[in-house]
């Protein structure tokens, strides 16, 4: 029996020991009469779970029917805040505040059902039916489909006729079980929502610092003494985590800047406003690095320490007209070989701390941006001067060591087809003024799902494998090619170059998805990893189905038809599927886009020849498993009640898809039927594998006993990694994904730790777990005076970190070499054709 | 539980000669500050409202504003009322007051209650209608100056903001304060809520907003929902807020009090 809320209300039902009789119900019927109310919620069951509709996190609090006795049912009645949580402490915003309807809505979905082709109406199936005809479609199109060789012969093992979209608002379990599942088979028309809200955030701050998510954290914010909201508008998306925007201004004196076209709720709170020109904005943050120059308000030892502004970029580089060095006219591409520094003969780049050289990076782009005049971005961006000198100079203030501005955006820059740009120039102006690394600053994306940044750190996207790595091309044909291509040199000597550990990332990937199967003599399973020749990204695979070439498709906790830019050309390639499946709580306007809503939906429906599987699945509420917020913090969640109906978690419906197509592959054989059997499933029930195993893989296991250089093990055969800094690239550690190691060790689920001790400037060590290796701010050691002595460089922040063991001293240690202190890291100049870029990283 | 009907301190239609119990030394007062410089509208106040009461109001339509439900009713407790102006430099201010009762120390639906105990008075200050009493008269609506009870269609009852009784008596917070993203909401004891009104007050006006001040008007003795307001000099702009609410003659001169 599942009751609505309201259901619930009417009906009273069996009780919560001490609550009035009136307050369940038993009222008469008119519940509007009454005396003063009573407390509705003493002895209620009390589960803690993370609020499913944005990034930030927010702690919530569900009461369920019965005290948790065997013989009550569970449904839950109420949700409010959960006080404990650092970042909401009891706080929700309308979306949050509703969760409980969102749970008993009426559009969930009880039960499997299937669309015969060109039928009017949905028909009850058995889970065994649904999973049985999937299974047997999934196999038939791939084994037709599947290309193992290329029109070159190169080996490239992948299925392109198929394809899924994974959930943003699902579990991290859930998560390594689609990338699990669908690269097993082949599949590179993988994605998930990261697709259309933060790819160009991913792609300019990724090259900026080295990863491509949010600096600091939603709490962090409150440390800031400029707050810059520009391409977003948080008051309203992000309401819980505007807190710490509103905590800056009125604890700690913030200015808070709002520039955006609109006048919005940000706007409404803040002490400045200014308009601008829609898709103007990397006009103005160009200006805004000119002014910066001009003035000369940048931090000299920071950028000196910790960019590469006194790198020296080839002679043969130029930028003329528009035009970048290397363009071929004719296939309107680049060749970027002149992008680079001028070298060593140890192929170190060369440097003047002094600035003098011309040809230092600073130089070029202090020649890059002089055209952005104040004038210029006026003309350009419709602010008036006045406006935005006043924010330069706002901004400015903070070019100091003690001071820090924050940089709040979202959709409203990365929705553009200049988005990595402008991010890329905003990225800039935060290095030059020693902003990023720093309490109170950063480049904040705000991501949008719950658990939207966790399925872009697991990789659930077309040409990417977990924690950053990429997916191999079908030019890198074998491992060493790969390896070499993707492992970052040092520019400079003594450089941190952390990513210089690569192999370690991926070899002990591969030992989580292949098994025993991985071996050095096969390279751990190389072969079958499918082999990309161009993106599949979901915007490029719907226009493959509009095109006829794409049979299958999963949509698991995703409704493309609502998400996609044209709803039309969407229900046309959908309608030119062969099979879809829809994998949700909700009904979907995708799972049903075949059926006639006259003037909002006007379709053939006898014409539409897809089979849809509609399969009814648990929600937040109903599941345990982690969450990454934006701030990456993995929190891990507990389920309330059971799942509606027949409704089964994601986990079980992936599982037995998945456990039926390896049956059949053993049963009749295949094409290349390796990758599909040799995937590692080792679960205690493979149709139906738990959270929790799911979890501690993903974290990844010591294969034989570790030890360190004096031969002493340091984590003994068997025992769950500590952290990424023990992992090895000769088969001997396993890890989906390395940047979570270190989430669920032998001191247990790290994820689930609710110590919300703050130990300084907000910080919240103890509460849940950041990848990397717990860590709250990104690029935190450039906070760090690099010389000690002259304890300038936001010394405060350092100083309240290393008390908190936020960086500890494993962090320091394994990540630092003794004495040596981090220089920027790779890139050539100009990469993204912004301009010519300061990049860091640490 | 605390707030049963020992603590009742004034009972409407209820003449001198059988008053509310006063043996108790009652509770301190509380009191809700409402911080409309914090306010961003997000309308969490409003959702958190419905969620705690079990009110689930009709599906409203867009006026073309951001007020949304446009009104008060008997089903919406709570809602945000936006003002957009222009400063003298042409710069604009949004003006967002959360709007829904009071709780006067004077409570003029109270005193214009003919239904003896509809409407009560607890010793904490809230103000508290009692449905199964209310006979629909409406007269409550006449003798609120701030224009907040609603008569539902459903059973002809009188229904308004209850400052989460049912909370505040197990040592909660109304629903609205705790959900209140950006804290623009509190919540304590009266004399606690003046003084942070104070430290709000001189902040505002450390940046520039000579107008701050706190809304607590004395013509009903003080409310325990105030407000701070970025423009204390003219309530009015934030959706005629009156400047100087009172209790209509024609009530006062009631039955009780």
């Amino acid at each position: 029996m599942t009751l609505g809320r309201r259901q619930f209300l009417k009906a009273g039902g069996t009780c919560v020991a001490g609550a009035s009789a009136l307050a369940l119900g038993f009222a008469p019927p008119k519940a509007y009469a009454g005396d003063s109310r009573q407390y509705k919620l003493v002895r209620a069951k009390e589960t803690r779970n993370n609020c499913t509709y944005c990034s930030v996190g927010c702690g919530i609090l569900m009461y369920s029917l019965g005290d948790g006795a065997k013989n009550a049912k569970p449904s839950i009645f109420h949700i409010e805040g959960d006080p404990d949580h650092p970042v909401s402490r009891g706080s929700l915003c309308p979306k949050g505040a509703g969760l409980v309807d969102f749970i008993h809505s009426a559009g969930r979905l009880h039960y499997p059902e299937y669309r015969a082709p060109g039928a009017k109406e949905w028909k009850r199936i058995s889970w065994e039916e649904a999973t049985d005809r999937i299974a047997r479609l999934l196999k038939d199109d791939r084994d037709k489909n599947f290309i193992e060789r290329n029109e070159k012969g190169e080996l490239v093992n992948r299925w392109l006729s198929s394809g899924m979209l994974a959930s943003s608002a699902a579990s991290n379990e859930t998560g390594v079980l689609d990338f699990k599942f669908a690269r097993a088979l082949g599949m590179l028309g993988l994605d998930c929502q990261a697709r259309l809200c933060h790819a160009p955030t991913v792609a300019a701050l990724a090259p900026s610092f080295g990863r491509g998510a949010m600096t600091n954290n939603w709490v962090d914010i409150k440390n800031a003494n400029v707050v810059l909201i520009m391409g977003g508008n948080p008051a309203e998306a992000h309401p819980v985590g505007f807190k710490w925007v509103m905590e800056a201004k009125i604890r700690n004196g913030a200015k808070v800047l709002v520039v955006d076209p609109r006048f919005n709720r940000s706007a409404a709170v803040a002490d400045f406003y200014t308009p601008i020109r829609a898709g103007a904005d990397a006009a103005f943050m160009l200006g805004v690095v000119n002014y910066l120059l001009t003035h000369d308000k940048i931090q000299h030892d920071y950028v000196k320490a910790y960019t590469n502004a006194a790198l020296i970029v080839r002679e043969d580089y130029t930028f003329d007209e528009g035009l970048f060095s290397g363009y071929n006219a004719e296939k309107r591409t680049y060749d970027k070989s002149s992008w680079t520094y001028e070298r060593d003969e140890k192929g170190f780049a060369l440097q003047d701390p002094t600035f003098q050289n011309p040809r230092c990076v600073i130089n070029l782009l202090r020649k890059h941006v002089e055209r952005y005049t104040p004038e210029m971005v006026t003309q350009m961006c419709g602010t008036p001067v006045k406006d935005f000198l006043y924010v330069c100079e706002t901004l400015a203030s903070t070019s100091v060591p003690d001071l820090t501005s924050t940089f709040l955006f979202a959709l409203g820059w990365t929705h553009h087809t200049s988005g990595s740009q402008v991010i890329r120039s905003a990225a800039m102006v935060q290095l030059l003024l020693g902003n990023i690394g720093m309490a109170g600053g950063g480049m904040n994306a705000l991501r949008g799902h719950s658990n939207i940044q966790g399925y872009t750190d697991l990789g659930l996207l077309s040409l990417r494998l977990p924690g950053y790595l990429n997916l191999p091309s079908d030019k890198q044909q074998d491992m060493a090619t790969y390896l070499k291509e993707t492992t970052p040199a040092a520019d400079l000597p003594g450089q941190v170059n952390y990513y210089h550990n690569t192999p370690k990332f991926f070899v002990s990937m591969m030992k989580t998805l292949w098994g025993e199967h991985a071996t050095s003599d096969n390279n751990w399973g190389f072969n079958w990893l499918p082999k990309w020749d161009r993106s599949y990204d979901m915007l490029a695979y719907f226009d493959m189905m509009y095109q006829g070439k794409v049979n299958g498709y999963i949509a698991q906790g995703f409704n493309p038809l609502a998400a996609m830019p044209d709803k039309n050309k969407t229900i046309a390639a959908l309608s030119k599927l062969k099979f879809l499946v829809s994998i949700d709580p909700l009904s979907t306007e995708t799972a049903s886009f075949w059926q006639n809503e006259g003037q909002f939906n006007d379709v053939k429906t006898e014409d539409i020849q897809t089979e849809v599987f509609r399969l009814p699945a648990s929600c937040f509420a109903e599941e345990n498993g982690s969450i990454v917020n934006s701030g990456r913090w993995l929190q891990w969640h507990f389920a309330g009640a059971a799942p509606p109906g027949e409704a089964w978690q994601d986990s079980r419906v992936i599982g037995t898809i998945f456990t039926k197509i390896r049956d059949l592959y053993k049963k009749e054989g295949g094409v290349c039927p390796e990758p599909v059997l040799n995937m590692q499933w080792n679960y205690k029930d493979a149709e139906d594998p738990t959270p929790e195993e799911v979890a501690r893989e993903c974290n990844g296991y010591a294969l034989a006993d570790i030890t360190d250089d004096q031969g002493k093990v340091v984590v003994p055969k068997g025992h769950l990694l500590p952290d990424f800094s023990v992992m090895k690239d000769d088969g001997t550690t396993s890890s989906f994904c390395w940047v979570f190691a270190g989430s669920w060790t032998e001191a247990g689920n790290q994820m689930a730790r609710r110590d919300n001790t703050d130990t300084g400037l907000g910080s919240t060590p103890g509460w849940a777990w950041a990848w990397p290796a717990n860590r709250r701010i990104l690029y935190n050691r450039a906070s760090m005076d690099r010389m000690a002595a002259r304890g300038t460089l936001n010394a405060r922040f350092w100083n309240g970190m290393a008390n908190a063991g936020v960086l500890g001293c494993a962090g320091l240690s394994a990540y630092i070499p003794a004495g040596q202190w981090g220089q920027p890291l790779y890139h050539a100049a100009g990469r993204s054709g912004a301009s010519v870029c300061l990049w860091r990283h640490v | 539980m605390a707030m049963q009907s020992q603590d009742i301190i004034r009972r409407s239609a209820t003449n001198g000669l059988t008053p509310a119990p006063q043996a108790r030394d009652h509770q301190q007062e509380v009191a809700k500050l409402i911080d409309v410089s914090i306010c961003t509208g997000c309308k969490g106040c409003q959702v958190a409202c419905s969620e705690w009461n079990d009110l689930r109001d009709e599906v409203g339509h867009n006026v073309g504003v951001y007020d949304n439900p446009a009104d008060l009713t008997a089903e919406t407790w709570t809602v945000i009322r936006f003002d957009e102006v222009e400063d003298e430099s042409g710069r604009l201010e949004w003006l967002l007051r959360k709007e829904g009762c009071m709780h006067c120390e004077e409570p003029g639906c109270l005193k214009a209650c003919p239904s003896p105990g509809a409407i009560v008075q607890f010793a904490n200050g809230i103000v508290d209608f009692q449905s199964d009493q209310c006979i629909g008269c409406g007269y409550c609506i006449a003798g609120c100056p701030f224009d907040v009870p609603r008569i539902n269609k459903k059973d002809n009852k009188a229904y308004k903001c209850t400052l989460c009784a049912d909370r505040v008596s197990v040592g909660q917070e109304p629903a609205c304060v705790k959900t209140c993203p950006t804290g623009a909401i509190s919540f304590g004891s009266k004399a606690d809520m003046k003084d942070l009104a104070a430290t709000r007050v001189a902040e505002l006006k450390s940046r520039g907003h000579e107008g701050a001040g706190l809304y607590d008007p004395q013509g009903v003795g003080g409310t325990h929902v105030m407000y701070v307001l970025t423009h204390a000099d003219k309530p009015e702009m934030y959706h005629r807020l009156p400047k100087d609410p009172h209790i209509s003659r024609l009530c006062a001169a009631g039955k009780n009090g």
